[in-house]
C-alpha cells in the first residue's frame, strides 16, 4: 500500500516535471523561431553617388541570438525593374558579432559593369543559422530600399 | 430505485474513463519527453518536426477531452436531475406517510 502510494507520487512528480518541461521548452522554441536575426538595424550605402567600382554599405543593429551568417547578398532594383544580384564582396563584414549589443559592420560589394548610371533600390539579404539553448534553426533576414545612387 | 435508474453501468464507464485519461496524463508527457530526447540525440528528427508532432498530439488531446468533458458533465448532470426528482418523490412519499400515520393515530 505505501509502495503503491509512493510510486504514484513518484509518477505524479515526473510527469509534473516532464509537462512543465515541454511547455517551457515549447514556449521557448516559439520565441527563437519567431525572433528576427538583427533587431534595430539600419544599412545604408555610406559612398552615394557611386563613381567608383565598389559600393560601400554600413550596417548598425543587434542580435538577439547567436547567429552565424551563411550567405549575404544584395538585390538591386533600377527603375525600369531591371534586377541585378550584389553578391562580389571587395571588403568583407564583421562574421559573428557578439549578441546583445549594437556592433557597427561595413562591407563593401563590386559595382557590376552592367550597372548604368541612375537610381537604383537594394535590399540586402542574409541567411543564417541561429543556436539558443538546445535549438538551431535558419533564418533569413532582408533589408530593403537602400538607395544606391550610380553616376 | 433499480441500477437503470442511475445508470450505473455508464456511470462505471465514465469512471474507467476518467481512470484512463489520469493514466494518459501522467505518462505521455514523461515518454514523449524521453522519446524526442533519443530521436534529437542521434539526430533522426529537426527539432520543428518534433515541436509540431507535439503540437498536434496537444492539439487533439485537447479536443478530445474538451468533447468527453462536455458529454460528461451532461451526463452527470441529467443523473443528478433524476436522482434529485427521485429523492422529492421518497420525500412527498414520507409526508405522505407521515400524515396518514398521524391521522390512524388521532382515530
Amino acid at each position: 500500500m505505501n509502495n503503491k502510494f509512493l510510486l504514484r507520487a513518484l509518477l505524479n512528480i515526473v510527469s509534473g516535471i516532464s509537462l512543465a518541461t515541454i511547455i517551457v521548452l515549447g514556449i521557448m522554441y516559439m520565441n527563437f523561431n519567431n525572433a528576427f536575426v538583427f533587431q534595430d538595424i539600419k544599412i545604408e550605402i555610406v559612398n552615394n553617388p557611386v563613381t567608383g567600382e565598389e559600393i560601400e554599405f554600413a550596417m548598425m543593429g543587434s542580435k538577439k541570438h547567436e547567429c552565424a551568417s551563411t550567405r549575404v547578398y544584395g538585390t538591386a532594383y533600377s527603375e525600369d525593374h531591371t534586377m541585378i544580384t550584389l553578391d562580389r564582396f571587395t571588403k568583407q563584414y564583421v562574421r559573428n558579432t557578439r549578441p546583445g549589443e549594437a556592433v557597427p559592420n561595413t562591407w563593401s560589394l563590386q559595382k557590376p559593369k552592367d550597372m548604368i548610371p541612375g537610381d537604383w533600390r537594394v535590399s540586402m539579404t542574409g541567411d543564417f543559422l541561429c543556436n539558443y539553448f538546445i535549438f538551431q534553426t535558419e533564418k533569413s533576414q532582408t533589408y530593403d530600399n537602400i538607395l544606391l545612387t550610380v553616376e | 430505485m433499480d441500477d437503470d435508474f442511475f445508470n450505473l453501468e455508464k456511470t462505471k464507464k465514465i469512471e474507467k474513463q476518467a481512470e484512463r485519461w489520469d493514466l494518459y496524463a501522467k505518462l505521455t508527457p514523461p515518454f514523449f519527453l524521453l522519446f524526442a530526447g533519443v530521436l534529437l540525440v542521434f539526430n533522426l528528427i529537426k527539432f520543428d518536426t518534433l515541436f509540431y508532432v507535439g503540437l498536434g498530439m496537444f492539439s487533439i488531446t485537447a479536443v478530445v477531452w474538451w468533447f468527453w468533458s462536455i458529454f460528461t458533465i451532461r451526463f452527470i448532470i441529467r443523473n443528478m436531475t433524476l436522482a434529485t426528482k427521485g429523492l422529492n418523490e421518497v420525500k412527498q412519499d414520507i409526508r405522505l406517510i407521515t400524515s396518514e400515520m398521524r391521522d390512524l393515530r388521532d382515530e
